[in-house]
């Protein structure tokens, strides 16, 4: 593998936009991201779209890809589309990655595009891809994490006010953030307050269903020599992982351990090097856990990191700066991508309001899908300032 | 033109997708997992190829009887479900892990409780886990 470098970047905001379709949605992000590269369509060899629910919800399980590129001008090149659960947009992320690093293509483009406000079931929880049985049983996505916090809170005596903390924190990083979904601050009791959907998580500890858009431009250093591409962010690591279906404790996923070992090794750095951080804040439980499965803490310490300010902005480790899924929202496809845009523009140095400043090194994670009691797929990235 | 004889088809099913993951005899719930003679990893349900060693699982009938290792109180169920439901993560006494909607009596983590027969999602045949004697 070659060095490849993230050159542009681009997204919609993050909302509820069912006056538009997923092809206007991901149009809107490429174009921005051809943009924020400074190059035009012809120069884009190759692209990879990330989204999980277009099948079901738009009968379009196929062809998104080629969809949104040629509405974007975008014709003649390998397209594929990319569905790995909430992992959807990281991957197609490291596909394109792969495809650039393995010195097959110069220039590609990452997609991640969704659209849920559709969806039938309103304010239902969203189910899982494949968890018919489990689903008979009552299985769903909160009520999963449900009881990974119940079992947190009873091993660490953590009280619910610090799991509602998460959603106050990255709401306050949302209000700075002019592309999410939800941006006017919140308090503790206001999280405690909300709807309950699964003990103790309330509606307000959930990710709300979101539409959106991110892309990200990837070369390599000859291309970026010769297309100009002077704000460049470096790919140091990638991981991919599916499930080890080991029935360990609920508290932590051993996946996302195992990415992010494998993210940590290829780049080159530890956990002790990430400036900045987007991780998978589904429920407000899993921000928690993947501090300590990302090793910025020690298991069953990820309450206390939480609590100390230091994963809030202008703490040691700044996490969800955009606002994270739970307020910059989770439109499952897009999501990864999305992490990609926040970390490029904090390594960048152009976030604005929430600059974390002298931010040099970053990691984005998602986690999804969930087969045999266990996630089936987590991706980690380590992105580097240059 | 003649008619040909039509070939056999060939046999793909190994009998495990259409096998019952329960069924319930007699008011008593029988789970249908596996075991693997290799290396002793059992599953619910049961399974073709052994997760942990690649070894061909044998069907096993579980007790029901398990241990809540978490649980909680789904306000918002799936369709299908009326009402608030206890949910939890039971470690049946042979070793398999089964998420699953509990009795109505409060549930405590470590509590020993057995597959009962009960409404599933819409009203379907099948089983919650509660206390032994509830």
């Amino acid at each position: 593998m070659r060095e490849v470098f993230i050159a542009g970047v681009g997204m919609t905001p993050f909302g509820r936009f069912r006056e538009v379709t997923i092809e206007d949605l991901g149009r809107r992000a490429i174009l921005a991201a051809l943009d924020d590269a400074g190059i035009g369509q012809a120069e884009v060899e190759v692209a990879y779209a990330g989204h999980a629910r277009t099948g079901r919800l738009h009968g379009r399980e196929n062809g998104v890809g080629q969809l949104c590129c040629w509405s974007a001008g975008i014709r003649e090149i390998p397209i594929a589309g990319v569905g790995n659960f909430c992992a959807s947009g990281s991957t197609a992320l490291r596909e394109t990655w792969i495809a650039v690093g393995s010195g097959l293509y110069d220039v590609g483009l990452a997609l991640g595009v969704e659209q849920l406000s559709t969806r039938p079931e309103g304010g239902q929880p969203l189910t899982s891809d494949g968890m018919e049985l489990e689903g008979e049983l009552g299985f769903t996505p909160p009520a999963f994490f449900a009881l990974a916090a119940r079992r947190y809170l009873e091993a660490t005596g953590v009280s619910p006010r610090v799991l509602a903390q998460v959603a106050v924190k990255n709401r306050r990083h949302a209000g700075l953030n002019a592309n999410a979904q939800y941006r006017t601050p919140i308090t503790i009791d206001e999280v405690l307050a909300s709807p309950m959907v699964a003990d103790p998580l309330t509606r307000l500890s959930c990710c709300p269903t979101s539409d959106g858009a991110a892309a990200a431009i990837l070369v390599s250093a000859d291309a970026a020599r010769r297309l100009g591409c002077a704000r460049l962010v470096r790919v140091l690591g990638s991981g991919l992982q599916s499930g080890g279906y080991l029935d360990e404790d609920l508290a932590h996923l051993d996946l996302d351990r195992r990415a992010a070992r494998i993210a940590y090794e290829m780049a080159g750095v530890g956990p002790e090097d990430i400036d900045v951080a987007e991780l998978h804040d589904a429920f407000t439980i899993c921000e928690i856990i993947h501090y300590e499965d990302m090793g910025f803490c020690a298991q069953w310490e990820g309450a206390a990191m939480l609590a100390s300010g230091d994963s809030a902005l202008g703490g040691r480790l700044p996490v969800a700066t955009s606002g994270g899924l739970l307020s910059r929202g989770h439109p499952l496809g897009a999501t990864g991508i999305a992490q990609a845009v926040e970390v490029v523009t904090q390594l960048r140095g152009e976030a604005g309001a929430r600059q974390v400043s002298g931010a040099r090194t970053g990691l984005i994670h998602c986690v999804g899908g969930f087969i045999a009691n266990d996630a089936a797929s987590s991706a980690v990235h380590i992105l580097g300032s240059t | 033109m003649p008619l040909t004889p039509r070939e056999p088809a060939p046999r793909i099913d190994d009998g495990l997708s259409a096998a019952p993951v329960f069924e319930i005899d007699d008011g008593i719930v029988r789970l249908h997992g596996s075991r693997c003679p290799r290396c002793g990893a059992t599953a619910f349900p049961r399974r073709a190829v052994c997760i942990q060693c690649g070894g061909a699982p044998e069907p096993l009938r579980l007790s029901g009887a398990g241990t809540v290792h978490a649980w909680t109180l789904l306000a918002n169920p799936p369709d299908g479900f009326a009402g608030a439901r206890h949910y939890g993560c039971i470690d049946l006494d042979e070793g398999p892990r089964v998420l699953c909607i509990l009795g109505d009596e409060q549930p405590h983590t470590g509590q020993r409780v057995q597959a009962r027969p009960a409404a599933a999602r819409r009203g379907a045949l099948g089983f919650s886990f509660a206390a032994p004697d509830a």
